[in-house]
């Protein structure tokens, strides 16, 4: 029942987004046939022959139901600047894209959580430590860390590549370690961040405490009582920055010239390309979508009171 | 049986040390019943939860709290865990915040007793059910298998005295046990805990900040006022000849004593 719902919901969100993504291409200056003479002059004619080709002229909402219908059907047309199948073009950028963020999202939950928990149970030097490193990790724009990263392990150690995808999956591993690490470091941070946070606040909780005064073992009382409850708070944010990755992988993308989504929705972009950008627009979205969906039923597993679990 | 000596405790909270308890004595002999009466920042919650040693971190304790002869101060690691688990148990105001949100009831008491107190799984179990029982609860499967929200306070306060009552504890200690509960159980919960109190022969230390109730159930009161013990006595004897002004004062804004009072007035 749960589940049913948060899908009905998920499918509402996307409609919307996607019709919010198909329209906003409109609204913005340029139109895609002015783009593809590429500031030739052409006779009019022309110019309605295009506009007829690319089925321009249609009412708006019949232009979106077209749309709409072929993208479920998995067709996202063709690229307006080389022709392209869209879907295919997606395919081949896809996987790498995925998979920085899928190595991203796991030094999140392996440092972030990690790191999170080490700082909220422990006071002192080591709480001290994890809070500058995490402030330093959240105040270094991405870009700027892909750089160091580049400069100290790439050229003058020689650990990692300076660029490219790598060709097979250890090869692609060892490709995106860096990015990813850049990636991953200001969403770590704050994880970190409300994981320590949210820590403290379980050690004191009444239950934790109580815990300990019917005699139950510490190392028990922080698994079960403060641990536990205290990853409430983390998996939403754990899910939301996991999800913004994908949005983020854009510009680590750039800097190690990765041949990713990112790098083609900036030149889609760039070149008005409407075919390739709502496709990407609408893949961000759903991935969004399904992140949340994920982190909602995580919640669910850990919380009772989310599952409506009634008297 | 437990002794508080010159107890006195400091809280430091933003670098500052605030003064909770000053040089506060009592004493609980074996099957008593003893109260604390005072106002909310009295320190009574404070004097319970010390005896358990579990005062908010950065307390500074001082004097002796000794229990059956050692003293509690210098317990720690196992010896202090088995005080907990065995001899001395708290039922605390709030039974909601008591129990884990996330754990089913059963999953509470069965921590009680197997995890704190090396009782096997499968007899902590059967014994949880039972204890429900004794506490009042009649549909007691799905008490164990409900979460806690889905439980009322009334209901909830009377798992957690099943769970303090568990390992037959020497002491318990009561910190405003049905304060947070609705009027309408608090009576009925009150009557489970001194029944089951005087069933097993356990002492308890009862806070309240409700003269009459203490009366009804305490052998003894101490009267509570800004971390000072200001007067203890009988029941009896602080409602007849009341010492100190302060409890003169508790006496006189019962809700149910100014009718008293006024009659009082008549005849003077």
């Amino acid at each position: 029942m749960f589940i049913v719902r948060r899908l009905l919901a998920l499918v509402g969100v996307l409609i919307a987004s996607s019709f919010l993504v198909f329209a906003a291409m409109y609204a913005a200056p340029g139109s895609p046939e002015n783009f593809l003479v590429q500031g030739r002059t052409v006779s009019p004619d022309v110019l309605a022959a295009i506009r007829q080709q690319y089925s321009l002229d249609d009412p708006f909402l019949v232009r979106y139901w077209n749309w709409l219908v072929n993208v479920l059907q998995g067709n996202f047309g063709l690229s307006l600047t080389n022709r392209q199948d869209v879907g295919e073009l997606l395919a081949n950028r896809l996987p790498t894209t995925f998979m920085l963020v899928a190595m991203a999202a796991i030094l999140i939950v392996i440092f972030g959580i990690g790191l999170g928990v080490i700082a909220g149970l422990r006071d002192g030097v080591v709480d001290k430590v994890i809070i500058l490193t995490s402030n330093l990790g959240f105040a270094i724009p991405t870009f700027f860390a892909a750089l160091i990263l580049m400069s100290i392990f790439s050229v003058s150690l020689g650990w990692f590549p300076v660029f490219g995808s790598g060709e097979g999956f250890l090869d692609r591993v060892w490709h995106l370690t860096l990015p990813a690490v850049a990636l991953s470091l200001p969403s770590a941070a704050v994880v970190a961040r409300i994981t320590r946070t949210s820590i403290r606040e379980e050690r004191g909780s009444e239950h934790s405490v109580m815990a300990v005064a019917r005699g139950v073992r510490n190392a028990l009382v922080v698994r079960r009582h403060v641990i536990r409850n205290s990853m409430l708070p983390v998996t939403t944010i754990v899910g939301v920055h996991i999800a913004g990755l994908i949005a983020g992988s854009f510009v680590v993308e750039y800097a190690f010239t990765l041949d990713g989504i990112g790098t083609l929705l900036v030149n889609a972009v760039q070149r008005k390309d409407f075919a390739v950008v709502q496709a990407i627009a609408i893949i961000l979205v759903a991935a969004f979508g399904v992140m949340n969906l994920l982190v909602d039923l995580l919640y669910a597993a850990i919380d009772p009171r989310v599952r409506g679990v009634r008297a | 049986m437990l002794r508080i000596e010159n107890l006195s405790l400091t809280i430091r909270a933003q670098r500052e040390e605030i003064p909770v308890l000053h040089s506060v004595n009592l004493t609980v002999g074996r099957g008593e019943s003893v109260g604390i009466v005072g106002e909310s920042g009295s320190g009574k919650s404070m004097t319970l939860r010390s005896i358990l040693r579990i005062e908010p971190d950065g307390s500074t304790v001082t004097g002796r709290i000794t229990f059956d002869g050692t003293n509690v101060l210098e317990l720690s690691g196992e010896p202090l865990r088995r005080l907990r688990s065995h001899e001395i148990a708290m039922i605390a105001q709030n039974p909601h915040a008591v129990l884990n949100p996330v754990l089913a009831v059963g999953r509470y008491l069965v921590e009680g007793m197997h995890d704190a107190q090396g009782m096997p799984t499968r007899a902590a179990k059967l014994r949880a059910g039972e204890l429900l029982e004794q506490v009042g609860i009649d549909d007691v499967d799905r008490v164990l298998r409900s979460y806690p929200h889905q439980l009322s306070g009334g209901m909830l306060q009377r798992v957690v005295i099943a769970g303090a009552i568990a390992g037959n504890p020497k002491l318990l200690l009561a910190d405003e046990p049905t304060t947070a509960l609705d009027v309408t159980t608090q009576a009925e919960v009150m009557a489970i805990l001194d029944d089951c109190r005087r069933e097993l022969g356990m002492a308890m230390l009862f806070v309240t900040h409700d003269l009459d109730l203490a009366a009804a159930v305490c052998d003894r009161i101490s009267v509570m006022k800004d971390g000072v013990v200001v007067e203890d006595g009988v029941p009896d004897q602080l409602r007849d000849n009341p010492r100190h002004p302060y409890t003169r004062e508790l006496m006189a804004s019962r809700p149910a004593s100014i009718a008293w009072h006024g009659s009082k007035g008549a005849t003077a």
